[in-house]
This record gives C-alpha cells, sequence and structure tokens, in this order.
C-alpha cells in the first residue's frame, strides 16, 4: 500500500466498571488506504466500534485512550476538540448503525446537509441548499427537492440511511467510518445501500472503515479484513484470504456457525461453545482458548500478530502450526470448529 | 414433516386479517386503516416447522400474535387442534396456553428483572396448580433440556447472556409441553456464533418432543436451515408458500427471487461474479396497498394485469404455491394448469 490514509498504532481503550478494569481495544494496529474498504469485523463487545469511535474522539466519556491514530500527519489521539472538529465531517466523515439517533429530529433533513456545508466550506446559505439537494439526488432519493423539507421522522430507514450517507459525504471526506451501516436495514435496501457505498467510494477515491459483525455484507464490500475478538485483532488479510484460507480458529468458527444460502443445509450448524468472556474478567494469553477446541499448553501466552501461514499479507494469533490448522479447520468440507464442547 | 401418515393441522389461519385504525388526533378518525395482515390463509400441521418471512413492516409479527391470540383478528378464522378460537375470551383460551406458546425476540425485554429463573420458568407451573417440590424438579429437567445447567435456576436476569437468556425464554415456552410454540425473531438480537447454538437447541427440541414452530424472521439463511415450510409474506399478503428446499431452489413469485438475490453472500468470489436483479424502491405504505398485485410497485415483471387484478395463491404443484400473474421458474403448462387452490382461496 503506497502512503495510508488513515494509520492507527497500538490503540487501547479501557473503562472503570464496578468489576474492575474493561480493556475494551487492546492494541490494535491498522492502516486504511486511498479507495479501499477494510473491515472491521467480529461479535458485540469485540472492540469494534469503539476502535473507529475512538479515532474521531467519539469514545464514551469515561474511557481512557492510549496509542496513536494518525490521518496524514495530524495525531487524532489526544487532539484538542477543535482540531478535530475540523476534521470531522470534512477528512473523516461517519455513517451510524441507527440515522434516527444521528440526524436532529426537529431540523428538515436538507437544512442539517446544508449546515453541515456551511460549517467546513465557504458556500452562501442557498449554495449550501441547493449542494444539499444534488446531494440527496446523488444517493438515490427520489423527488430531492420535496424530501429535502421533510423532517428525519417522515422518511422510512432506508432513506434516512441514504440521508446521513448525503451528509457524510457532503465535504468529500478522504476517509469514511461506516458503523454497522445496513444493520437496521432490510435486505433489499440494505442491498441497494452496499450498492451506494460501492460506487461512492469508486467515485471519490475515499477509504472506508466498514464496522461490521455480518460476514455476508464483509464479503459484498471489503477489500481487507480484521477479525476482532475480545478487544483484539486475531486475524488479519485480504477478503479473499479470510474466506478462502482463514488461518484463526476464531475466524473457522464464525465461518462456521452462519447457515449458508448457496451450500446444502446441514443437519446441525458447528457453533462455537459458549460465549465471549466479560471485558474486566478476560482469560489470560489468547482470549479465544476457552472456546477453542483446539488449545493446547502454549495458549497460555498471548501469540503475537505475525504471519504464520495463509497468504502473504495474512497475519493472525494463534500458535497452531500452519499445516495443523489446514486439517482441523475442516469439519464436514467447510471451515468450522469441530469438536466444539457445544452446551446441549 | 415426517413421512407416513398425513400429517394433522394444528394451527389453522384462514382468511385472517388484522387492521389497525390510525388516527390523526386522539378521536383515531379519518385516516385509512393499517392492513397490517390482509387476508393470510395458512397452516401449520403437528411436528411442522413453517417459517414465515418478509421484511419489516409486511405484518409477520401482528399475524404471529394473531395467531397466537394477543391480538384479536379483525376478520377471519383461527383455529388450534380443530377448534376455533378466533373469538375465545381469557378464560376460554386459558386451557390453551398451555398447548399454544410463544418466544420473543428481545431475550432482554422479555425476563422480569426482579425475578430469578427459577420464578420466570417456573411461573406457568405454578399457575398449573404443581407443588413447590414438585415445580422444582421440573425446572431443573427444563433447564437441561435447553443447556443450561440447574444451578442457573438461583440467577438473576443481569447475570446471563443474551443467548442464555434466549435459553430461558425457551424454557419457560416449554414448561407445560406445548404442541405448538410461536418464535419471533428468535435469534436476530444475538452473535453469530451463539445464534448457531440457538438453531441447533430448536432443532433438537423439536425433535425430542415432537414441537411444530410457528417461526417468524427477517433471515433467510436461518429460515432455511430450520424450517420444513416457508411462507413469504408482503403487505399483509402471502406472495409464496413452499416446502423450505424448493422455495430456495426454484423461487415462483419475483419478490422471493428479490429476497434471496438481495442477501448478501459470505463469499467474495460469489460476490464479485453476481449480477443480482435487486428489488428497486421501498414497499408501500400499508395504508395504501396499491391496487392488483401488492407487489407491482417493486416488480421488474409487473403488467397492467398486475396493476389492477390481484393474483390469487395458486397451486404450482408439490405444495408450491404462489400469488402471480408471471411467475418465474414455471414452465409454461405448469402455470396454465395451476388453479387456484381450495385451501388457499382468492385472498382479496
Amino acid at each position: 500500500m503506497s502512503d495510508p490514509l488513515l494509520s492507527i498504532r497500538d490503540l487501547a481503550v479501557s473503562f472503570p466498571t464496578e468489576e474492575g478494569v474493561a480493556q475494551a481495544v487492546e492494541g490494535v494496529s491498522l492502516e486504511l488506504g486511498a479507495g479501499e474498504v477494510l473491515a472491521l469485523v467480529g461479535e458485540s463487545g469485540c472492540g469494534k466500534s469503539v476502535s473507529a469511535l475512538s479515532v474521531l474522539g467519539l469514545e464514551p466519556g469515561s474511557a481512557q485512550v492510549s496509542g496513536s491514530a494518525c490521518y496524514g500527519s495530524a495525531e487524532l489521539i489526544g487532539a484538542s476538540a477543535e482540531d478535530l472538529a475540523r476534521i470531522r465531517g470534512a477528512e473523516i466523515a461517519m455513517v451510524f448503525q441507527d440515522p434516527l439517533s444521528a440526524l436532529n429530529p426537529v431540523v428538515r433533513v436538507g437544512d442539517q446537509i446544508a449546515e453541515q456545508i456551511a460549517a467546513h466550506g465557504d458556500a452562501g446559505r442557498s449554495e449550501a441548499r441547493e449542494r444539499a439537494v444534488e446531494l440527496l439526488r446523488r444517493v438515490g432519493i427520489p423527488q430531492p427537492e420535496d424530501r429535502a423539507r421533510a423532517y428525519p421522522h417522515e422518511l422510512s430507514g432506508g432513506m434516512r440511511q441514504r440521508v446521513m450517507i448525503a451528509m457524510a459525504i457532503s465535504c468529500s471526506p478522504r476517509v469514511l467510518i461506516a458503523d454497522e451501516p445496513t444493520t437496521a436495514l432490510d435486505v433489499t435496501v440494505q442491498a441497494q445501500i452496499l450498492d451506494l457505498i460501492r460506487e461512492l467510494r469508486d467515485e471519490t477515491g475515499a477509504g472506508v472503515l466498514l464496522v461490521t459483525h455480518d460476514l455476508g455484507v464483509v464479503a459484498e464490500l471489503a477489500d481487507r479484513v480484521a477479525v476482532m475478538y475480545a478487544g483484539r485483532i486475531v486475524e488479519q488479510g485480504t477478503v479473499d484470504e479470510i474466506f478462502e484460507d482463514p488461518q484463526h480458529p476464531y475466524t473457522w468458527g464464525l465461518l462456521g456457525a452462519i447457515p449458508r444460502l448457496d451450500r446444502p443445509r446441514p443437519a446441525r450448524l458447528p457453533a462455537v461453545a459458549g460465549a465471549p468472556p466479560a471485558l474486566a474478567s478476560k482469560p489470560t494469553g489468547c482470549h479465544f482458548r476457552p472456546r477453542c477446541p483446539h488449545a493446547f499448553e502454549q495458549c497460555v501466552e498471548v501469540p503475537p500478530l505475525a504471519h504464520r501461514g495463509g497468504g502473504a499479507d495474512q497475519v493472525d494469533r494463534c500458535w497452531l502450526a500452519a499445516d495443523a490448522k489446514r486439517e482441523l479447520r475442516e469439519v464436514d468440507g467447510q471451515f468450522g470448529l469441530a469438536g466444539a464442547a457445544e452446551a446441549r | 414433516m415426517s413421512a407416513g401418515a398425513a400429517p394433522k393441522p394444528l394451527l389453522e389461519l384462514d382468511s385472517l386479517r388484522v387492521h389497525f385504525p390510525v388516527g390523526r388526533g386522539a378521536l383515531r378518525r379519518g385516516g385509512p386503516p393499517v392492513r397490517a395482515v390482509d387476508g393470510v390463509t395458512l397452516t401449520v400441521h403437528e411436528g411442522e416447522t413453517v417459517g414465515l418471512v418478509g421484511e419489516s413492516g409486511c405484518g409477520k409479527t401482528t399475524l404471529s400474535r394473531a395467531a397466537v391470540r394477543l391480538i384479536e383478528p379483525t376478520d377471519g378464522v383461527v383455529r388450534f387442534a380443530g377448534s376455533d378460537i378466533t373469538h375465545d375470551g381469557r378464560r376460554q383460551l386459558a386451557p390453551l396456553r398451555s398447548e399454544l406458546q410463544i418466544v420473543f425476540q428481545d431475550p432482554y425485554g422479555s425476563l422480569n428483572p426482579r425475578k430469578r429463573v427459577r420464578d420466570a420458568v417456573g411461573l406457568p407451573l405454578r399457575l398449573s396448580g404443581m407443588s413447590d417440590a414438585a415445580a422444582g424438579k421440573r425446572i431443573a429437567e427444563l433447564l437441561e433440556a435447553v443447556g443450561l445447567d440447574p444451578a442457573y435456576a438461583g440467577r438473576w436476569p443481569h447475570e446471563l447472556s443474551g443467548g442464555q437468556r434466549q435459553r430461558i425464554g425457551l424454557a419457560r415456552a416449554l414448561a407445560l409441553d406445548p404442541r405448538l410454540v410461536v418464535l419471533d425473531e428468535p435469534v436476530s438480537a444475538l452473535d453469530v456464533s451463539v445464534q448457531a447454538q440457538i438453531v441447533n437447541l430448536l432443532g433438537d427440541l423439536k425433535r425430542d418432543r415432537g414441537l411444530a414452530y410457528l417461526l417468524v424472521a427477517h433471515d433467510l439463511s436461518v429460515v432455511r436451515h430450520v424450517s420444513d415450510r416457508v411462507a413469504v409474506m408482503y403487505l399483509g399478503k402471502l406472495m409464496e408458500v413452499s416446502p423450505a428446499e424448493e422455495l430456495y431452489a426454484r423461487p415462483i413469485h419475483p419478490y422471493t427471487a428479490a429476497l434471496l438475490a438481495a442477501v448478501p453472500l459470505p463469499d467474495p468470489r460469489a460476490a464479485r461474479g453476481r449480477k443480482r436483479a435487486v428489488a428497486s424502491g421501498e414497499p408501500p405504505s400499508p395504508t395504501a396497498p396499491p391496487p392488483g398485485c401488492v407487489f407491482n410497485t417493486r416488480c421488474p415483471r409487473a403488467t397492467d394485469a398486475c396493476r389492477t387484478v390481484e393474483p390469487p395463491l395458486a397451486d404450482f404443484g408439490l405444495g408450491h404455491l404462489a400469488a402471480c400473474h408471471h411467475p418465474l421458474n414455471v414452465e409454461r403448462h405448469d402455470a396454465t394448469a395451476a388453479a387456484p387452490s381450495a385451501a388457499n382461496p382468492l385472498s382479496a
């Protein structure tokens, strides 16, 4: 990759809780290039959203953030509120899961977009309004002149998500952070929004950091993938590497656990036993160890993220030998966690 | 559904309608009603799992509530084990409640935070007059059946994960040995690794106890995995009803095809090569459904006939029903031979 747009190094985020300090994110490093979609994928509580929010200083108030996130030469972690406000929206924009709570309910959607344009540029009111209507047209909203005068509650979920995307791209940001952008949408509308994000990426060359739990969405949209578990990246690689040559048992478990329309249906899904650990009391060593049927003595030590097998740029956190992995990950001809001591 | 003797119908919905008044102002006058469920005929047989899929607002949740009589239908008939329960009152429904149970989507909202697991699971047992000692034993059995250690009886809901709560919801539904359990989005609030555990558990319970399920869900992959038959709902009406594998291999209704095409496949190579016929636009308002076929505003095959005449749910053979003037994946002679199904009369 040529110079990355956004470069995150050793990001760590923790929260004080009654049970002790919750390590939500531990040592996450990522690089996002222009025109690329990097997916952060994992289950709830794995730290994927907090990682993305911390980059923009949007983490919850009680969070302790350390490490570095550079946008060009600007350090974002610990940056002043003014510096962050200049970058947020203009250089790095966000699309949230729930547009109804992200949009202002008492301001017409066209005005909300125009406000953002005016705040970050030198456009006058009427010019900003015209640009807002253009943007609504661009994201596929029919009758954009009329819809610009609508309040958020008057629009459907899909239309609201289009409005939020219009707002996000209004200042031509170079980085778009999309946090579960289609999770609240129905499947036919989701397909439309995924197409839209892909088109905008091609058109603007922006880098997209996509936060999602949905491996289908990852396969549709991502170029590279980082799989997170209990605050750590456990595996990272290109989208083809992750889906076709996964190295970490947690990735196998995730791939095996989803019922698939494109395969014959098995009698049982190879489920991952147990549940992710509480963030304040994670197991030492590999955090996935208690749920992993292939864990052995060495797993009490933390495996560093390193190239151990798979594609040239693929890295993982698993001590198993590469050829052992190739055998262990096959369950009934598919990837999965075999012999998982499934609760029954 | 097992082979052999013809399975008996357990839950029968006949031309069911549920309309909600919508009001401008406190008197709720003026607006046309929301036609949440608008003439649905569907049967769940003993031991059968019927999946009911559709997008939000299609009426699937309302249908499931009306099926267990948590909502009074506006019109049509609900029959359970042969008896008409459409207009039964609370007292008449009471004995039925043990046979007909429901598990809700939100494992956080559906358990009382101030009741221990033993009280949540034990309440139906106490109400049925079981002694404390017998109930304690039964609670332990139920917890084991849903894959939890009986020691969980003393826990509070806040001590449990989402997957464990959903197991408690299932244990409570199973307490009085029901014959049919309505599952309303039972796994959609769960993470995938936990979702797979619950999906497997549903299969085990069905096999061990001969349960029938009406599974309401938006996730087409989960529905295919669990269901014997699948019904596809759009804007209050059934578009297609079919044996599960048949529906996914050979969708007849363009709406079903569009839904299937929109599901993102967890296979990047296939995703790149796939040409998707994605339905454009969004569903119209259920207060003003379009005339003719309700899908005509989004359908790539729609013609004038679709905009004026509502297609009946017709039988295309092998129990595969669809309501479409321009069916997909059907030979010409099939289409002409298809007669309006006797069990599923014209829903208009």
